[in-house]
């Protein structure tokens, strides 16, 4: 146990990633500054912030085989941050999106061009609320990397160039937001409360210690009780669960299609992380009631997700749909997790939003290609044809819906097969049900998608454009690379990770 | 590292195709390499060793190990002539519909390649979870092979084909996930093997809906009976045949309507034995009904491809009606009647294919007296009808009998009725058969030119014909590959045969 005064020198090291993050973050707004509030070259911004990205990674990585692998897991400043597998996991995630994240932004024409230094300090420092959110074992920890990852995304949904909708998306995000931190503050009171009176402890504020005192709580301390409901309630905002999603197809659509990436997948991780850590704090695990109701509420948030889908005519608008119903499966994954909690769960969740974030960026970056193209949202009938115009690019969209979809021979197959067989090891067998059913009723729209590439004939859309527009010789080598890549990791990636 | 070979080498090829520019070019490399890939396949006869029973060639690497996740793979006799089926289907294909594969000839070779591998790994997967990766995958080549160059109804046929099978076989793969789970609870470790698996005693209890065992046979057992199909949910097979173009006819009907069936012989009867004896009238009984059903269907089809579509839906009926006859004469029938099947329906497509080339429609009140104009066209055609009805001398007459053998043995009732099917099948062939290719030459066939078959299109038929007569006169050339096999896996189901007469022998 360290005194609090004191701060060693593995703890510094512990946190390097962020410290890195932070510092390196600053640097596009300092180039800007020293030029005399210039904009720097739009590349040069992206390439400071993938390098602050990648620098986080590696000190991650070193960190975790130097330091916390040698150990389960290991507490820091004053036990209010804890180093563990799973964090290690949650945190590269997290980075590693968060750059085709930045990427997609960077190639997106509604991002302002003139504020792109901005836009990527603001992307970097909610990524750093990512980081402190993951390591978070304290419910005030939890909460600042909670805001710190949500409050610069308010201004980054505002920072489009993009028609009203952007506007409204960010005001709607921000005091639906606003509320869903209010009920975690106010859950936070709540627990608070109950463990002085009950326990004559001072204050207790460690989610592991939590996790210690909530059986016994939960079962006698109506207060206890409903602080746990109002911080599943927050969550559940968070992650988009079923009552509390409606803000979110609404905001996946008004903010730019690159930012709507990042909110899918970098903050969704995040999110299921911070929920997985409210769970691992036992605010579920022993309320049998409280089971049954997060039970039924994922079996409905993926049947909303997919019947939302089903309507829809814009592309977008049925990936946000898409990712409802995906946060379905992971309340699934999340349920056997606060159930058994071992980390088993947490790896099958965590296999699952790898493959899934890399599928997305695989379907965003096309749309996004066409949404520069065609200067606003793409529907369904724009993609009419264009599976034989631009080959890779299609087949990184059709290799992305197929493995949404879970697909076999694609990497999202696996990740399906990881969170059922958790959840079937865990006894949750009618939500593994519905949630069979849920991936025929899903196939249904994501395959509305590939008709409309491969199977319909070109429209007026295509037509646009001369043929030159279409060639893949307007996708730079370096594009070219990266959706192919996506494509062999789309495929090979469960190979990979099994040796 | 044979089979392997065997399953992937259509990707290989895949790599120079894609660097074809012209149609022609496309197609030569595509109709060389499938004659490639089936003499690589004829390497089989060399190394398989028909005296025994468990699985040969066989390979194991692990995929996922943390789930016990294989890659395994290994052929014996049950899918021994399914596999070779599948290789010997492709080049004639590629022969019999040269010139209807002109629209985009790449990404056709790209889907049937692809489908290739779907298909061979479904029949040498020896692990669940692989075998269900390859079954699934099957359905993206073929969405995209009808949807493509499918026709006018295309769209609506290739989805109600895509949802109808994954609704089948989701269900399948929750039955996996549990299996494995309880390969955990029994052993220690997860394993989708089917090898440790089929040592898993799963609890059954009689009368209740709700065991383990039932419930899992269930899960499995709406996975193939969709993808077979059987009577009720057969429905989107005759839109999917109708509207699939002739190579993604002939292969749906040749070889992926085999998935089914084989996965009630590989994976049902193994595993789920009480279940499948329990149930098994169920199975029976809706074979049965689909026998009959598909063949009066099949009698009223003014379209020449739906009628055969519907026949499928009969005699794919006879082969369920064999694998839960429970006895080795009906599982040898079945196993038989589905190579009968392969090559007889696949021959059917592929003639309907080559006459809808000439004139464009498949309507029968169109045609009329063809025998005059194509005379060895007609001939062909006989010949397969013949083989499609189970005349003697013909392969299918060996497949029926076997089945029907069987039944009368399990349960004389369900021989009975199927019994009736025999006549009606010779009745809607051949009443379609005397409709167009006797009597007067039709008006509509004056005016066109109508060759008789070309040289690639004789040489396409020339072995479905010779095949026809060497299974239906040398069966034992073909049965001795499987009868091992076989003879364990009707050992495994052990069944009190309910009605059985005697055990005289």
């Amino acid at each position: 146990m360290n005194s609090p005064a004191s701060v060693s020198l593995v703890e510094i090291f512990l946190v390097s990633p962020a410290i890195a993050l932070f510092v390196l973050s600053l640097l596009p707004l300092t180039i800007k500054v020293l030029r005399g509030n210039q904009e720097p070259p739009k590349s040069l911004v992206l390439l400071t912030g993938v390098f602050a990205l990648i620098v986080s990674l590696a000190l991650n990585v070193i960190t975790y085989n130097n330091v916390i692998v040698a150990q389960n897991s290991l507490m820091a400043f004053s036990n209010s941050l804890i180093f563990s597998t799973n964090s290690y996991w949650a945190v590269n995630l997290c980075l590693l999106f968060s750059i085709p994240a930045l990427m997609l932004c960077y190639s997106h024409k509604a991002i302002r061009p003139g504020q792109f230094s901005e836009f990527t300090f603001l992307m970097l420092s909610s990524v750093l609320g990512m980081l402190t959110l993951s390591w978070a074992n304290d419910l005030i920890m939890l909460f600042i990397g909670i805001e710190l990852m949500s409050l610069p995304l308010y201004i980054m949904v505002l920072m489009s160039l993009e028609r009203r909708v952007s506007k409204e998306a960010a005001l709607k995000y921000f005091v639906l937001g606003s509320v869903a931190s209010a009920f975690f503050l106010l859950g936070m009171a709540f627990i608070y409360g109950a463990t002085v009176s009950n326990h004559g402890y001072q204050v207790v504020t460690k989610l592991s210690r939590i996790a210690e005192v909530s059986e016994a709580l939960m079962a006698s301390d109506r207060l206890f009780f409903i602080g746990s409901i109002c911080m599943l309630m927050s969550m559940a905002f968070k992650i988009a669960l079923f009552p509390f999603h409606s803000w979110s197809p609404d905001v996946y659509e008004g903010s730019n299609t690159s930012l709507t990436y990042y909110m899918i997948v970098p903050v969704k991780i995040a999110s299921v992380f911070a929920f997985s850590k409210v769970l691992h704090a036992g605010m579920l695990s022993y309320s049998f009631v409280l089971q049954d109701i997060f039970q039924w509420l994922a079996v409905l948030t993926m049947l909303v997700g997919s019947f939302g889908a089903i309507l829809q005519t814009s592309v977008k608008r049925i990936l946000a749909y898409s990712s409802i119903s995906h946060s379905g499966y992971l309340m699934m994954g999340l349920l056997a997790f606060s159930i058994k909690g071992t980390s088993l769960e947490m790896t099958a969740i965590m296999f699952y939003l790898l493959g899934y974030g890399l599928l997305t960026a695989l379907t965003f970056s096309f749309l996004i290609y066409f949404e520069n193209k065609k200067g606003s949202q793409i529907l369904l009938e724009d993609l009419n044809g264009l599976g034989f115009k631009v080959p890779l690019l299609s087949l990184g969209m059709l290799f992305g819906i197929l493995g949404v979809a879970g697909m076999p021979p694609f990497v999202g197959f696996f990740g399906k097969v990881f969170i059922f067989k958790e959840a079937v090891d865990t006894g949750l067998y009618w939500v593994v049900f519905w949630g069979l059913i849920n991936s025929v009723i899903a196939a249904f729209y994501y395959i509305k998608i590939v008709v409309h590439l491969y199977l319909k004939e070109e429209n007026s859309f295509i037509k646009l454009w001369d043929n030159a527009h279409f060639s893949a010789q307007n996708l730079s080598f370096f594009s070219k690379l990266m959706v192919g890549s996506g494509l062999v990791l789309a495929l090979f990636m469960p190979i990979l990770l099994a040796s | 590292m044979y089979l392997t070979g065997l399953i992937f080498l259509p990707l290989f090829f895949l790599v120079p195709i894609l660097f074809m520019k012209k149609p022609l070019q496309v197609k030569a490399i595509s109709f060389f390499f499938s004659v490639v890939h089936f003499i690589y396949s004829l390497g089989l006869f060399l190394k398989f060793n028909m005296n025994e029973a468990g699985f040969q060639l066989s390979e194991k690497l692990p995929l996922i190990k943390s789930l016990g996740i294989y890659y395994a793979i290994g052929v014996d006799g049950i899918s021994f002539w399914l596999v070779l089926l599948t290789t010997f289907l492709l080049p004639l294909i590629y022969l019999g519909c040269w010139n209807s594969m002109n629209k985009n000839p790449r990404t056709y070779a790209v889907s049937l390649f692809l489908l290739q591998v779907s298909m061979l790994g479904t029949f040498l997967a020896q692990d669940l979870v692989l075998f269900y990766l390859f079954f699934e995958s099957s359905l993206i080549p073929m969405f995209l092979l009808i949807g493509i160059w499918g026709g006018a109804q295309k769209l609506y046929a290739t989805v109600k084909f895509f949802l109808y099978t994954m609704f089948g076989s989701v269900f399948m793969l929750g039955a996996i996930i549990t299996l494995m789970i309880l390969n955990h609870s029994v052993t220690g470790t997860y394993s989708s093997l089917l090898s440790d698996l089929s040592l898993l005693n799963i609890s059954f209890v009689q009368d209740s809906l709700f065991s383990t065992q039932t419930l899992l046979f269930f899960g499995f057992a709406l996975a193939f009976a969709v993808k077979t199909p059987l009577f009720p949910v057969h429905t989107w097979l005759p839109d999917a045949h109708v509207q699939a173009p002739t190579p993604g006819s002939v292969v749906l009907a040749g070889v992926m309507l085999k998935m089914g069936t084989y996965g009630f012989m590989r994976f049902v009867l193994p595993l789920f034995p009480e279940a499948a004896v329990n149930y098994g009238w169920i199975f029976c009984v809706l074979a049965v009904f689909g026998i009959i059903y598909g063949a009066l269907v099949a009698l009223v089809q003014t379209d020449i491809k739906k009628l055969v579509a519907y026949s499928s839906v009969s005699h794919m009926g006879y082969v369920i009606l064999g694998i839960f006859s429970f006895n080795e004469l009906a599982h040898t029938g079945a196993l038989y009647q589905m190579l009968n099947h392969g090559v007889s329906t696949g021959a059917l497509f592929l003639l309907v294919g080559m006459i809808y080339e000439r004139t464009h429609n498949r309507e029968i009140s169109y045609y009329g007296g063809l025998a005059k104009l194509m005379p060895i066209y007609t001939i062909v055609f006989l010949v397969i009808t013949f083989s499609s009805i189970a005349v003697p001398l013909t392969n299918g007459f060996i497949g029926e009998f076997l089945i029907l053998l069987g039944a009368f043995e399990y349960n004389y009732i369900y021989g009975i009725f199927a019994t009736t099917g025999v006549v009606l099948g010779a009745t809607y062939m051949l009443w379609m058969v005397k409709r167009v290719f006797f009597g007067e030459v039709s008006n509509n066939l004056k005016e066109l030119s109508l060759p008789d078959l070309n040289l690639k299109e004789s040489l396409a038929l020339a072995p479905l014909v010779i095949l026809v007569f060497v299974m239906g006169l040398f069966p034992n050339l073909f049965i001795q590959f499987t009868k091992s096999s076989l003879d364990e896996l009707s050992a495994t189901v052990n069944v009190e045969q309910p009605y059985k007469v005697s055990e005289e022998k």
